[in-house]
């Protein structure tokens, strides 16, 4: 599966190559997930840039991979593509997650986060 | 459900244009109800949804693109709106899929015989009209979930990580109707060809 993580201060920047998180991949999905944030970091924001598709049952596992981060530590969503952004749209599910338009790796270059309507 | 070829990556069936509708092509598929069934036969569905919306599917030169009426003897180029509804209907059908893998056809001895879906889309008057069916089991109580989202205002622990496909279904479509034939679940909806504020993002 093709996920990478890598480590910038305080948070954790997942990017996630595959074109699609759907049920075909979505327990495959969480397994590499939680290996990829056992790493601390506070932050850890998924750069979705990739991801054309995503359904409900990919929706379900990046719900699953937030649970398991556990109370003290954000999941982020960046870069999503207009089908997902639907997705997150329609089902509401874009009121609980921090979503930027950009990975934002340089602090300076966005003053928080930016939600999207 | 009358017999079908041993179903592969999806049998593409392509339907006569008839007379009174020369744009009603209507394009059929068949699919095993495995989670990689499905993935495959979406990739097909897409592909066959974007040819007939170009004008290939639909004839020679001079059929007119069913969203734009530009008419072209070459495959057209896709519009935004092609995209769109794309997308649209291939998020319905995925969660319709599922639905059938996950639950009608649910509970099959593994190394036996799949469940088959089959699939038809005919894209006609400004939406797109589809028909689902499986060799599955019926729906419990005989009818269509609600659809109604889970309730997000709870603690973190407590998010829901299903439950939303049946509201994206009705999000996306019209008409959607449930029937129990004698062996098969039916389904049938319409997606519209133009959304509003489907292209907003």
């Amino acid at each position: 599966m093709n996920i990478a993580a890598e480590r910038h201060g305080d948070m954790l920047v997942v990017r996630v190559a595959e074109p699609r998180i759907d049920a075909a991949i979505a327990i495959q999905f969480k397994e590499r997930m939680r290996d990829l944030t056992a790493d601390t970091a506070p932050r850890v924001v998924l750069d979705l840039g990739r991801v054309d598709f995503l359904d409900s049952s990919g929706l379900g596992a990046i719900v699953a991979v937030m649970k398991t981060l556990g109370e003290s530590r954000q999941l982020e969503l960046a870069t999503l593509t207009p089908s997902v952004a639907r997705v997150m749209r329609l089902t509401r599910m874009e009121t609980i997650f921090t979503i930027h338009t950009a990975v934002p790796l340089a602090a300076e270059a966005e003053a928080g986060a930016t939600h999207e309507a | 459900m009358r017999p079908e070829p041993p179903p592969g990556a999806g049998d593409l069936v392509r339907y006569p244009d008839t007379p009174s509708a020369p744009q009603a092509v209507a394009l059929r598929r068949v699919i095993p109800a495995t989670t990689d069934g499905v993935r495959q036969a979406l990739h097909c569905l897409a592909d066959d949804l974007r040819a007939c919306l170009a004008g290939r599917v639909c004839g020679e030169a001079g059929m007119p693109c069913a969203c734009t009426g530009n008419s072209g003897g070459t495959a057209t180029a896709l519009c935004h709106l092609h995209d769109d509804l794309c997308a649209r209907a291939e998020l319905v059908l995925a969660e319709v899929f599922n639905n059938i893998v996950e639950h009608a056809c649910a509970g099959r001895p593994a190394g036996g015989a799949t469940g088959t879906i089959s699939c038809e889309m005919q894209l006609a008057s400004g939406r797109l009209c589809i028909v689902v069916r499986d060799d599955g089991q019926a729906m419990p109580d005989g009818d269509l979930p609600p659809g109604t989202l889970p309730i997000l205002d709870v603690a973190r622990h407590d998010l829901p990580e299903g439950g939303f496909g049946w509201h994206l279904i009705r999000s996306l479509t019209n008409g959607l109707c449930y029937l129990r034939e004698p062996c098969c679940n039916r389904l049938s909806f319409t997606i519209p060809v133009m959304q509003s504020g489907a292209n907003s993002r």
